[in-house]
């Protein structure tokens, strides 16, 4: 029964993910995706540097109103790495949500004049 | 001479300042003009139907599902909650215009005392803290029902939303929902108006993208995926997502602006809800 629960649930992730994957695919005149380069990045040198350069990154693009899901997700799953023991893939996963972040950053730096170029 | 030339930089420099937009007449009528030019075989009233107007099979499903209105017992629901009186004796109908009834037509709109645009799930959420009550979470249950009960009893009123042309404020709040809905957000890089303009109509995943104007005519709606009445807030909580952004709370400054955007893009449509939306 659990197990038939926890697929269910992984389908429906995966099913969300997917459509909005989809919605991309077929979008015409879509946007370039932003998409972090983060495996030549330089490994920051602890976990909790990592962790904390992300958190300032991720707050400075959620204080722009630009947060991205998706650093939050990689920034809890480095939580869970570290608790787990395993640092090395623990400072990967930071570096990844501090990469995002700034990323985001820079997409509402870039927004606050570009948006006018898609009103109608 | 002198004269002459500072009255042209004065000019000048009037016209460097102006918004990038006229303002919302001009906003309005350009979204109108667009869907109307991209659909000129579709009844422009028939944008207040979303997703329905451009897919025939789901509209049928949709008119079935509307004979038995999965959204009537939050209606019944949200009547009760309205005229139960709160514990000091008044109810929600002494906080309202005309005792609630028929009004949803003139929300959100801007209140110059606070500043703020002013939904009608924040004015029900005001009326409960004059009176002493507790606030009711935002994104689901009973004020939700409430909400639903208000939409019924305005249906078929003309949604009227107001940006006061001597209020520069209600004109930023307006401006700030704008920007809103034209920027680009979340991994994915989208803005609102990258799938509800460019790609308009369109099936993406197994839904035609619905339409700016006539889109909030019906909330709250009934989702029949999450089998419960939605707010038109967790509506944008969905959609932010989808482009992988970090969604905002339901009635934060950031979503009441872009209500009071996205609600003026429906002037001159009926109110049709609540209704019932997959
Ligand atoms: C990735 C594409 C995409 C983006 C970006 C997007 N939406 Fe949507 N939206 C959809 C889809 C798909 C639906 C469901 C089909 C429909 O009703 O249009 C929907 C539905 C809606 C609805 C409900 C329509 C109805 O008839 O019930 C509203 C309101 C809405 N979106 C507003 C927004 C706002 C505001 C934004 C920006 C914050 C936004 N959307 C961004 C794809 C998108």
């Amino acid at each position: 029964m659990k197990r038939t629960y926890l697929i269910l649930l992984m389908l429906l992730i995966g099913a969300c993910g997917q459509s909005a994957e989809r919605e991309y695919e077929l979008a015409p005149n879509k946007p370039e995706p932003l998409s972090a380069i983060t495996d030549e990045l330089t490994p920051s040198a602890s976990y909790q540097e990592a962790y904390a350069a992300a958190v300032v990154a991720i707050d400075a693009a959620a204080s722009k109103g630009h947060a991205w899901s998706t650093s939050d997700s990689l920034l809890k799953q480095a939580q869970t790495a570290a608790v787990d023991g395993n640092e090395e893939r623990a400072i990967q996963l930071a570096d990844q949500a501090r990469v995002q972040g700034e990323l985001a950053a820079q997409q509402a730096d870039t927004e606050v004049a570009a948006w006018q170029e898609k009103v109608l | 001479m002198i004269k002459v030339f500072v009255i042209i930089l004065v000019a000048t420099g009037l016209l460097a300042t102006q918004p990038v937009s006229a303002g919302p007449e001009r906003d309005l009528q350009a979204m109108q003009d667009f869907y109307q030019k991209r659909f000129p075989n579709v009844a422009p009233e028939e944008f207040a139907n979303g997703l329905y107007a451009f897919d025939e099979g789901a509209r049928e499903q949709w008119l079935e599902l509307e004979d038995f209105p999965p959204y009537e017992i939050a209606v019944e629901e949200g009547e009760g909650y309205f005229n139960t009186p709160f514990a000091n004796g008044n109810s929600y109908a002494d906080c309202f215009e005309n005792n609630g009834l028929s009004i949803k037509q003139n929300y959100p709109y801007f209140d110059s005392d606070t500043s703020k645009v002013v939904t009608l799930e924040l004015a029900i959420n005001q009326c409960r803290e004059e009176n002493g009550e507790q606030p009711l979470p935002y994104l689901r249950g009973e004020l939700t029902a409430i909400s639903a009960y208000m939409a019924y009893t305005s249906r078929g009123n003309t949604i009227n939303v107001q940006v006061p042309n001597d209020n520069p404020k209600a004109l930023a709040a307006y401006e700030a929902g704008k920007q809103f809905y034209y920027s680009r957000r979340g991994q994915l890089n989208f803005a609102c108006s990258s799938c509800h303009v460019q790609v308009v109509g369109l099936s993406l995943r197994a839904d035609p993208i619905s339409t700016t104007v006539g889109q909030v005519t019906h909330f709250p709606a009934y989702r029949t995926v999450w089998g419960e009445i939605v707010t038109l807030h967790r509506r944008f909580v969905e959609c932010n997502a989808q482009v992988r952004a970090r969604p905002f709370e339901s009635q934060s400054d950031e979503y009441r602006n872009l209500e009071y955007f996205l609600t003026y893009m429906s002037n001159g449509f009926e109110l049709n809800g609540p209704s019932s939306r997959r």
